[in-house]
């Protein structure tokens, strides 16, 4: 059987904030394989935003981090987050433009995707995440799920190998949340959801990682054996 | 047939068109009658240019006059007449242009590109933040049952321990995410730039006023 590649491989990774005597996240070991959608589940203040901010590189960590082979170091910081898409938990913090079109584009352009092209492809994944409408809005004038929409299809646009989302249905309707459920299942990419919504979790994620006071306490497959 | 207007004028010729009338106002002289009276002219006019609706005109005058009366009081009126109408002309220029049309223009600024990209994200932050304090100030209203001049003293008062602690963290989570997004790596494409008879009309008009306001006052002084 062909082994499936890793795309992120966390060993032995401890993260503290500066100034504080608690690790955020403790010793925590993890393997994700291309295309698996894994599930980070945990109470608040479990370090589910802290894995995934790690991960990303915003969080200094002693262990090994490796995103699609490459470890994570200062010097490998931007290959690293070249292959990363990131949700934050609060989206109005990573929409920069003051227009919509031009703010999910620019995760395209700064790839070096033509201007044309790049704007192209990102009026297709607004009309993916349900927004179309939105592509000359300001992100400021919408509301708190758009702005979550918004925020996706930027992440989402460049098809990166792997997608690092913070609460992404936290913001959302029941149809918004059953509809970037189903995106999600089949999106091809593998992707690492911090979330404590199970039933969206159990809906676009094949394996479920406990956190718990920083501590990966629980890896499955079967959600019920998950006990928030 | 093309109607020239400046408001038909590229953002950029219009930003700069701002930059003449304000540089005009910061040299012309205040000392003399002529002075004082050309610098509320160039404030005016550049209220008129930009088609500034009259409301908005008089809040823009009343918050300019408060920010300056205390060096009417303190230092000389002349000096404050001269602040006042540089501010005027900026905020003017500006909210005129709305979000997308700074956006355009300041792409097109000779400026170093990381001067621009500084800009822009400065004006985006700016209009988030008016809003997330716009929210502050609701929540306390709610929260507080207070209105009216009480509510705007809890507001005052809340500032330094809910504004600004949420400003900072704020602040840090957007680096976080410009760093992550690569913000910075490529400059944001700018619209279309077709210079016209609007542009060159509003550019030299600007240029005669700042001369004209400059003239009138005698001598140019800094």
């Amino acid at each position: 059987m062909k082994e499936s590649i890793l795309v992120l491989r966390f060993d032995a990774v401890t993260v503290r904030y500066p100034g504080s005597r608690v690790s955020a996240l403790q010793d925590c070991s993890l393997d994700i394989r291309d295309g698996e959608h894994v599930a980070l589940l945990g109470l608040n203040g479990s370090g589910k935003t802290s894995f995934l901010m790690a991960a990303a590189g915003l969080l200094a960590h002693d262990g090994t981090i490796e995103v699609d082979g490459i470890r994570l170091a200062d010097d490998t910081l931007g290959d690293v987050r070249r292959r990363l898409g990131f949700l934050f938990s609060t989206p109005e913090d990573q929409l920069l433009f003051p227009r919509v079109l031009d703010d999910v584009a620019f995760s395209l352009t700064r790839q070096g995707v033509v201007p044309e092209e790049a704007q192209r492809r990102s009026g297709e994944m607004l009309a993916a995440m349900g927004v179309a409408e939105l592509s000359d809005a300001a992100p400021y004038e919408l509301s708190h799920g758009q702005k979550m929409r918004v925020a996706l299809a930027g992440a989402l646009v460049h098809q990166p190998r792997l997608l690092l989302l913070d609460e992404p249905s936290g913001a959302l309707d029941p149809p918004g949340k059953r509809a970037l459920a189903g995106l999600f299942a089949a999106y091809p990419s593998a992707m690492l959801i911090a979330t404590h919504d199970l039933a969206f979790a159990e809906k676009c994620c094949t394996r479920f990682v406990l956190l718990d006071a920083g501590k990966v306490v629980k890896v499955t497959e079967r959600l019920s054996e998950v006990v928030l | 047939m093309n109607t020239i207007s400046p408001n038909r004028a590229h953002p950029v010729t219009r930003l700069l068109a701002g930059a003449i009338l304000i540089g005009g106002c910061l040299v012309t002289h205040h000392g003399t009658t002529t002075g004082l009276v050309a610098l509320p002219a160039v404030a005016l006019l550049s209220l008129l240019l930009n088609r500034v609706r009259v409301s908005a005109m008089a809040r823009l005058l009343l918050a300019g006059s408060a920010f300056y009366l205390p060096i009417v009081l303190l230092a000389s009126p002349g000096i404050a007449m001269k602040g006042l109408s540089a501010a005027v002309v900026g905020m003017a220029t500006v909210s005129s242009l709305g979000p997308q049309g700074l956006h355009d223009g300041i792409l097109r600024l000779p400026l170093p590109a990381v001067v621009r990209l500084l800009l822009l994200q400065m004006i985006h932050q700016t209009e988030v933040l008016r809003r997330e304090t716009l929210r502050i100030h609701q929540a306390i209203a709610v929260r507080g049952g207070t209105h009216g001049l009480r509510g705007y003293w809890e507001f005052a008062k809340s500032l330094p321990v809910v504004w600004l602690p949420r400003v900072v963290f704020r602040a840090e989570r957007v680096g976080m995410a410009m760093d992550l997004r690569e913000y910075g790596a490529v400059m944001p494409r700018a619209g279309t730039l077709r210079w016209g008879s609007s542009d060159l009309a509003l550019f030299t008009g600007s240029l005669f006023i700042a001369s004209a306001a400059l003239y009138c006052s005698g001598l140019a002084s800094v």
